[in-house]
């Protein structure tokens, strides 16, 4: 009992508090400089303009992906990012893929197409040949 | 507890066996079961193909699958010298694959070399062939090869 007459006290308390900024508001707004004026319109059109946009794009976008990625297209540094990277990626895939044909390149059909014929393999004096010239 | 841990045994030992049966089906390859790309290739080896042994098939079936990323001139090489390959003993062959890796790390001017070496001995004359075959026995040995 005494807990909730404290609670509306405070309440009340609040609302006077409230009321009495108001009305001094109200009475310098009577006195506010023309310019000073201006740029406070000025201002609530631009956050009312920011706060309607969202809205705007949302009904866009329901016509087509490219409208709902409009957006990103202002933020250039994270597409130049994704681009850097995508590059990277692709960089890092053409080496492996080089890397693999030169594993790949293990099959007898390498073999036979090389320009030495497979007979020329089985003679010993190549076999020694080849031999002492990877050693060095 | 036990249940899932015997399921799990038997899911992986049943996939490891699915596995080597596969693998199997793929050596045991008799030449009516080829696709046309791969009879295509391994045509100089029509006749003899059924009696090739499994593992020999599979070297094959490689030749076959690489020889699609091969430019035209290598191909005609593969297909001029894969008679005679499948003639060679398995240890020849195995040798020539060794011997090939050799050549492979060889430095990049001795490759040249070689290769300007047997370019010139394809294209002689048989006189010449026995020319050069008296001055590099070693690189050409002592019986004609290749023509």
């Amino acid at each position: 009992m005494k807990i909730n007459n404290e609670n509306k006290r405070a309440e009340l308390r609040d609302q006077e508090i409230a009321r009495r900024i108001a009305t001094l508001l109200d009475e310098k707004a009577l006195n506010v400089k023309d310019s000073v004026a201006y740029k406070l319109s000025y201002s609530r059109q631009q956050a009312l303009a920011n706060m309607a946009r969202p809205s705007l794009v949302m009904s866009i976008s329901q016509n087509g992906i490219i409208r709902l990625f409009e957006n990103y297209w202002h933020q250039y540094r994270l597409l130049i990012t994704l681009f850097m990277c995508g590059l990277g990626l692709l960089a890092l895939l053409a080496m492996h893929n080089m890397s693999q044909q030169e594993e790949n390149e293990q099959s007898d059909a390498y073999l036979l197409a090389s320009d030495l014929p497979p007979e020329a393999y089985l003679n010993e004096g190549f076999g020694t040949w080849l031999s002492e010239n990877t050693q060095q | 507890m036990v249940v899932r841990k015997y399921t799990a045994i038997i899911f992986f030992a049943s996939f490891l066996f699915a596995h080597i049966v596969r693998a199997d089906d793929s050596l045991d390859k008799p030449w009516a079961s080829l696709n046309d790309d791969q009879r295509r290739v391994l045509a100089p080896l029509a006749d003899e193909w059924d009696g090739l042994r499994p593992w020999q098939r599979e070297h094959m079936l490689e030749i076959a699958r690489d020889y699609p990323k091969m430019q035209a001139e290598r191909q005609e090489r593969v297909q001029q010298r894969l008679f005679s390959w499948s003639r060679m003993t398995p240890f020849e062959r195995e040798n020539a694959r060794k011997r090939f890796q050799q050549f492979k790390s060889l430095p990049p001017e001795k490759k040249e070399e070689l290769r300007k070496l047997w370019h010139e001995y394809r294209e002689a004359p048989p006189e010449k062939r026995q020319e050069l075959r008296a001055l590099h026995p070693e690189i050409f040995g002592t019986e004609d090869i290749e023509r």
